[in-house]
């Protein structure tokens, strides 16, 4: 099954279930930016940018993933340095990276530019013990993303 | 835009948000068991009574403590306000009640809540406070996070004593829209409110983040509603206004209400509307006891004045500031009397000492002369070399007691040949004192009995 929106394309592997979105600009005339919200479990309709609503529910072998596109212009800025879609392993899980933190629960955070487009991917993992399996499951999904440049 | 969502899972397709395109291969199921909202279940009175909450929680939602079983902690600080919700602290409770990002923190990233009635029904804009990397940076870190060992600030849980005991820099995340041109920040120190855009006072960029489900996250240490205070701050420019921040919430005074901030105070009452008083004259104001005090409201805004000067107007007396000088506090027919005379531009200048009580009235001395009052005489001036004199020979409680009159010319004649130009008097209840402008001195008249 296949999303596509706003320039990024993703190949939903069996189990995921995705929503995404072009933010209303803050400002009038400015560009939208995507918002992507991926996971193992039910996407609720309210849900915070960075998985509130749904990290609640993620089970031990669930996955969340946020792909959150910045304003066009951030792009340039050192917090974007990276380059590329990254590609998350166990080691980069911490149960301290993540916007509220729970039990059993496990974050990894990255910014990069792609396409010259800012993104900052959050990942939540159900449980920091699985992280290796949880980080191989969404090195699926990542692999089956790509990130073209804005419409 | 391609959209190919899922014919088959109309229920996912039910729960989309408008705008939002959406793909699922699972069988969409019943999500109403999200939890963790709940802070821990404290005993309500014990927490109140230690607390002293009781007040602030029925005021703020009262219906909602007494009917709905909880705890006092979401009455007041609203969802997740214990440590174990995950969330991080606000500022103004780990930060003497400052609503601004601590020492060693700066903003690192924001989300709004809509519709927050903590921002009078708009968007209320949550904002990380993130530690620094002070001691050291991880490289090749693609987090924009450095090792929590490098982090200006260590990770603490809870804070006893409020109701918001979240987490004390802990979470390693950045939202990501603050100061980006720094590639790496510490965890999250705390987070700071505002009803202002962050990008319009902050480094922050203005790509939008939204989590609706924190819109009612709170501190005891912040105001706890949208008030005509409220409204003035955002109007002058809330945080970087030249108020500052808010330091602790809004407080019940004589007959109105008051706001402190970190340069000020507003004070509101409901004839009068809200008012600011600023920097060394809030600071007098509230030495003075502030609206329960002798100078009651203020009801002017300050007045700048040239070199750094300003004056603030009061119910009863007047403020005034000079950076040479300090501030000084006029009351009651002193005041009246000054800004009958011009004030600070009048030819009395500012004052150099405060409001002072004398014998059965009170006074106070200006760069070039002093106002003296009693019920009897009322209020009046003197000038110059005359109040230098006055004030040698005991002033208000020496032998020529209170003026009685303002500074005069004195046309008696005694010391002029015609066609001079008359001396200037100043009449007392026991006495004159005149300048004679040719010999330079002043002469001082005992009254005739």
């Amino acid at each position: 099954m296949r999303l596509e929106h706003a320039g990024v394309v993703v190949d939903l592997p069996a189990g995921w279930e995705a929503r995404a979105r072009t933010q209303a600009p803050s400002r009038a005339g400015a560009g939208g930016n995507l918002l992507l919200h991926a996971a193992t479990v039910p996407l609720p309709p309210a849900r915070g940018d960075f998985g509130s609503g749904v990290v609640e529910t993620l089970g031990p072998d669930d996955v969340f993933v946020s792909l959150f596109e910045y304003d066009l212009e951030d792009a340039g800025k050192a917090l974007f340095a990276a380059s590329g879609l990254p590609a998350p392993g166990p080691s980069d899980f911490s149960t301290a990276v993540l916007q509220r933190t729970q039990r059993n629960h496990s974050g990894a955070q990255f910014f990069f530019t792609a396409s010259r487009r800012p993104f900052c991917l959050h990942v939540v993992l159900g449980s920091h013990s699985r992280r290796a399996a949880g980080a191989a499951t969404v090195g699926r999904l990542l692999a089956a993303t790509t990130v073209g440049a804005r419409p | 835009m391609t959209t190919r969502a899922p014919s088959s899972t109309q229920a996912a397709l039910a729960a989309l948000e408008p705008g939002e395109v959406g793909a699922s291969t699972l069988a969409q199921r019943a999500v109403d068991n999200v939890t963790g909202w709940l802070g821990r279940r404290t005993s309500r009175r014990g927490f109140l009574v230690k607390a002293g909450l009781l007040g602030t929680a029925l005021a703020v939602d009262p219906k909602g403590y007494v009917l709905r079983p909880g705890t006092a902690y979401a009455a007041v600080c609203g969802p997740g306000s214990s440590a174990g919700g995950g969330w991080t602290v606000f500022c103004a409770t780990i930060n003497d009640g400052a609503n601004a990002c601590p020492p060693g923190s700066i903003p690192a990233g924001w989300w709004k809540a809509d519709g927050a009635a903590l921002c009078g029904g708009k968007a209320r804009y949550i904002i990380d406070c993130n530690a620094t990397c002070a001691r050291c940076s991880t490289p090749g870190a693609r987090a924009g996070i450095c090792s929590s060992s490098c982090w200006s600030c260590s990770c603490e849980s809870g804070l006893p004593g409020t109701c918001d005991q979240r987490k004390v820099c802990c979470n390693a995340f950045r939202y990501g829209q603050c100061n980006q041109d720094v590639r790496q920040v510490g965890g999250v120190h705390c987070r700071i409110v505002s009803c202002r855009p962050p990008w319009e006072f902050e480094a922050c960029s203005t790509a939008p983040a939204t989590d609706n489900r924190t819109r009612d996250h709170n501190s005891d240490r912040l105001p706890q509603a949208f008030t005509a205070i409220s409204a003035h701050h955002l109007a002058m420019g809330e945080n970087v206004s030249i108020l500052g921040a808010t330091v602790y919430g809004e407080i019940a005074t004589a007959g109105g209400s008051a706001q402190r901030f970190q340069q000020g105070r507003i004070s509101f009452r409901s004839d009068l509307g809200p008012r600011e008083t600023v920097g060394p004259i809030a600071t007098r104001y509230v030495q003075a006891g502030a609206e329960a005090g002798l100078l009651g409201f203020p009801v002017s805004r300050p007045m700048p004045l040239p070199g750094g000067a300003s004056a603030s107007r009061f119910e009863r007396g007047r403020i005034c500031f000079h950076p040479a000088i300090g501030a000084r506090e006029l009351r009651n027919q002193v005041a009246t009397h000054y800004e009958s005379l011009g004030a600070e531009a009048g030819p009395l200048g500012f004052p150099l000492t405060g409001h002072e009580p004398v014998g059965r009235g009170a006074a106070a001395r200006f760069e070039r002369g002093r106002i003296s009052w009693s019920a009897q005489t009322g209020a009046h001036a003197t000038h110059g070399v005359i109040a230098t004199r006055y004030e040698e020979l005991g002033a208000e409680t020496g032998a020529l007691g209170f003026p009685v009159s303002a500074e005069q010319l004195d046309r008696s004649g005694v010391w002029k040949q015609p066609g001079e130009r008359p001396n200037r008097r100043s009449d007392f209840e026991n006495g004159s004192l005149v300048y004679d402008d040719r010999l330079r001195t002043v002469v001082l008249v005992p009254r005739q009995p």
